[in-house]
């Protein structure tokens, strides 16, 4: 597909999913969203308050978006992640691809949101019911560390 | 040569501040510069294996020699998505 569109924003507001402009020439779009699930560590949530390095974050989402469509050979990846406070219920990401095949766009998809958790300097906060708020725990250190760093 | 550090989320309330400047050696490398940040905030070395590290935009390993330029940026493993 000519002209790849790559298209990464962090957001305050509230996520929507952009207009498709009746583009369905692509022959596979697949949505993905991402919510914030109502329990935590089995305990009920408020929501998770959403914390990122912004430069640093938008410089490696559209790091991982364009490696995503030179990979899928894609025609478009859109990705939305929001930060601030976002209740349970809401969507803390949004993501978009198009490519000629539906395979290479639900591989895409996967692969993009498993190297978003990897790369991309973000971090969650739940707030819970009680109005505890705690760190989450963090993930093993080994797999914590992008492979570049090893 | 005076390098700027930032700490995110968990790490800087372990800090106990935004950011420290700390007085590096001119060819310094990462890991010179994680042992004077131990040294001014102990408690931050028992994350030390978990601990990412960033040069400007750049996720950086423990060999990366800091330029006195750089921005550098400290953070707990990464949890977006």
């Amino acid at each position: 597909m000519a002209n790849p569109v790559c298209e990464v924003l962090l957001t305050k507001a509230r996520l929507e999913a952009p207009k498709l402009n009746a583009d369905f020439s692509a022959g596979a779009i697949v949505d993905f969203w991402g919510t914030v699930r109502q329990l935590e560590d089995g305990r009920e949530i408020e929501g998770i308050d959403y914390e990122a390095h912004e430069v640093m974050a938008t410089h490696q989402l559209q790091s991982v978006a364009d490696e995503a469509v030179s990979k899928f050979a894609l025609g478009a990846v859109i990705i939305h992640h929001r930060i601030g406070f976002v209740s349970a219920g809401e969507a803390s990401l949004f993501l978009q691809v198009k490519a000629r095949r539906r395979q290479a766009a639900f591989e895409a998809s996967e692969w993009i949101v498993d190297e978003l958790k990897r790369k991309v300097p973000i971090w969650k906060r739940p707030k819970f019911r009680a109005g505890e708020r705690i760190s989450k725990p963090e993930k093993k250190p080994e797999s914590a560390i992008p492979a570049t760093m090893k | 040569m005076k390098v700027r550090v930032q700490f995110y989320s968990q790490l800087r309330d372990v800090a106990g501040a935004p950011e420290l400047i700390v007085d590096l050696a001119e060819g310094g490398t990462v890991t010179d510069l994680l042992g004077k940040i131990y040294a001014k905030v102990p408690a931050l070395r028992s994350r030390d294996k978990s601990i990412l590290v960033g040069a400007g935009v750049e996720f950086v390993d423990r060999n990366y020699k800091v330029q006195p330029t750089d921005e550098i940026s400290i953070m707990p493993p990464v949890q977006g998505g």
